[in-house]
């Protein structure tokens, strides 16, 4: 019984069920047969699962990220960082990252990040004779930065699942991110001093970066919101969400007038749909979670780890495969709210911090996302800015490479991720 | 045989265009209760009273009432690394065996949600700050829940129709 009970979950969801239902199916089923416990407890749990003020940050955040990827902020930013960095050998990849960083910063979604960051870098990277596999490999594996930079809604979710503050997570995301970003500066110089290509014949301009920067100082006005708002005390990570819907609706619609209010209502009825995809399986998965450890079963899997007497450092390195694993097969969302209620508990009785192990989790997760052969950017790449599948696999290996390095810093040196929190959380 | 394998999509396609408009207004909403909230805290030192709970409730029908429209639009998030290699005929049993799942848990669902909402509307329990009836928010989920399990059962009968008419010798319009 109990071994159909752990194979129901897996096969359904190997034969492309949804994952709401698969979770749903599975929590009733072992209600039923396991726990007889009254079936009303499902409607409770699912309930009470959404019941939480947290969690309305996932909506705004959504919404947020709807508006700016609509209109010309992408191309501002895009035309800020050139200025700014654009000088630098190998300055358009060194502005695609920072752009995709910059984006993520005020919407916390990947796809959202490669597919209008992409749309306005790959023409220029081309035109700049960056070779096909190398832009390929760089546009599709930037956004994974942007589910490790607040407000990651990977991180939100990660947070409200594993009750871990989402201000110290959001906190100890920022270096880690800043970390990601400047490795694949460094690697995108290195290749293109290496291959001769990218070479810039802008010179720096003090005019010109004062043009680009009042042009961006609107759209750059969502991440000081977010940050500011949270950091300096004034708003919780939710308000920040509403006021920064508020603001990214404002900006297209009266500063730069491109939005009318019939778009940013059709934006608003997307989040709202998007979030709706998203919510259902944390409701879900909260409930699955609770039927798991009413039935002991992390506890059960804890305890057999344990029993392996594996050294703590070999322990984290098969986390980190597994997640890995999963995180290419899987979007994070779903894989954070599968995994964590059985990882956790393993977690804190190793020692490790549950904010380290968070940002641990979202990196493994990030690379996932572009990680050949099923990561979601992936896919995102090849339908948004039609390049050919066999290009972005080819391109994406020295990128998979870098960020592994960035994963092993972030995992074996806490400090990493835990200074941007003793920093900024009092 | 050409009304039902039409008339079902539309309705369906209906009942998720009138669901996305009102969780749309949903998400509006809950962004201007929180941003006025905010203003109000700075701007006059006063928070509106039962603004969270109010929020929270919109937030569950946003969850609930999407779930609907992702399920009628097939949006739902799923893994479908395997079944995209599927063959046409595991992929259309595959398909059929998530339909008649779905049918079934969603349907049990919302026999458990209405029975819940049935008693707390009996109890008049209120939320402790918007003194919001309980039995409406918990209300969104049997609602829910029944409405996956008609369009489950609409889109199973409108196949059952058309199939029965193009095996009695009718010309198949699909």
């Amino acid at each position: 019984m109990n071994l159909f009970l752990g194979v129901l979950p897996i096969a359904l969801l190997l034969l492309g069920f949804p994952v709401f239902l698969v979770l749903l199916t599975s929590a009733a089923t072992m209600l039923l047969l396991l726990a007889h416990i009254p079936l009303s407890v499902l409607h409770q749990t699912l309930f009470g699962a959404l019941n939480a003020y947290t969690l309305l940050a996932v909506p705004f955040f959504v919404f947020t990220s709807e508006l700016m990827a609509r209109g010309s902020i992408s191309q501002r930013l895009v035309d800020f960082v050139g200025a700014t960095v654009g000088r630098v050998p190998g300055g358009l990849g060194v502005t695609t990252v920072c752009s995709s960083a910059l984006f993520g910063a005020m919407s916390g979604l990947s796809a959202a990040s490669v597919a209008t960051v992409g749309k306005t870098m790959l023409p220029a990277l081309l035109a700049a004779r960056y070779p096909m596999r190398f832009s390929a490999g760089l546009i599709t594996s930037m956004g994974a930065i942007d589910v490790v930079i607040p407000p990651s809604i990977p991180l939100l979710v990660y947070g409200t699942v594993a009750q871990v503050s989402v201000p110290r997570l959001y906190a100890a995301g920022i270096v880690p991110a800043l970390m990601l970003t400047l490795l694949l500066c460094s690697y995108v110089v290195w290749f293109c001093r290496r291959n001769g290509v990218g070479a810039s014949n802008n010179a720096f301009g003090l005019a010109h970066l004062g043009g680009t920067a009042l042009r961006a100082i609107p759209a750059l006005g969502a991440p000081a919101i977010i940050l500011g708002g949270i950091y300096g005390g004034i708003f919780t990570p939710t308000e920040a969400g509403a006021v920064a819907c508020v603001y990214a609706a404002a900006v297209p619609l009266l500063i730069y007038r491109e939005l009318g209010w019939r778009e940013v209502f059709e934006c608003a009825q997307s989040a709202a749909v998007f979030t709706a995809q998203i919510l259902i399986i944390v409701a879900c998965s909260i409930q699955f979670g609770w039927v798991l450890t009413v039935n002991q079963i992390p506890e059960i899997f804890t305890n057999w780890l344990i029993g392996m007497h594996l050294p703590l450092p070999v322990l984290i390195l098969a986390i980190n495969i597994l997640l890995l694993l999963v995180g290419s097969f899987m979007d994070p969302i779903s894989a954070i709210l599968l995994l964590t209620p059985l990882l956790l508990p393993l977690v804190k009785t190793m020692g490790i911090d549950p904010v380290h192990f968070g940002i641990m989790f979202v990196v493994n997760l990030g690379i996932g996302l572009f990680h050949p052969p099923f990561g979601v950017n992936i896919f995102v790449a090849q339908t948004v800015l039609g390049l050919p599948l066999n290009t972005i696999y080819r391109g994406i290996v020295p990128f998979v490479l870098v960020y592994l390095v960035g994963l092993a810093i972030v995992t074996y040196v806490p400090a990493v991720s835990l200074t941007g929190v003793r920093w900024l959380v009092h | 045989m050409k009304t039902w394998n039409l008339a079902v999509p539309a309705a369906l396609d209906n009942v998720a265009t009138f669901l996305s408009r009102l969780v749309g207004i949903a998400l509006v909403v809950a962004v201007l209760i929180n941003v006025v909230n905010v203003l109000g805290r700075y701007a006059f030192n006063h928070t509106l009273t039962g603004a969270e709970d109010l929020e929270i409730y919109l937030m569950i029908c946003i969850a609930f009432s999407g779930c609907v429209i992702a399920h009628i639009r097939q949006r739902h998030l799923r893994m479908d690394v395997l079944s995209r290699h599927f063959s046409p005929a595991l992929s259309r049993l595959v398909k059929g065996a998530e339909a008649l799942l779905a049918m079934t848990v969603c349907g049990m669902m919302s026999w458990v949600s209405w029975s819940y909402t049935f008693k707390i509307f009996h109890i008049g329990s209120h939320s402790e700050n918007a003194h919001i009836a309980m039995w409406i928010p918990h209300s969104m989920l049997a609602v829910s829940f029944t409405l996956i399990t008609l369009a489950g059962l609409a889109r199973l009968f409108s196949r059952a129709y058309v199939s029965g008419l193009s095996n009695s010798g009718k010309p198949d319009t699909r």
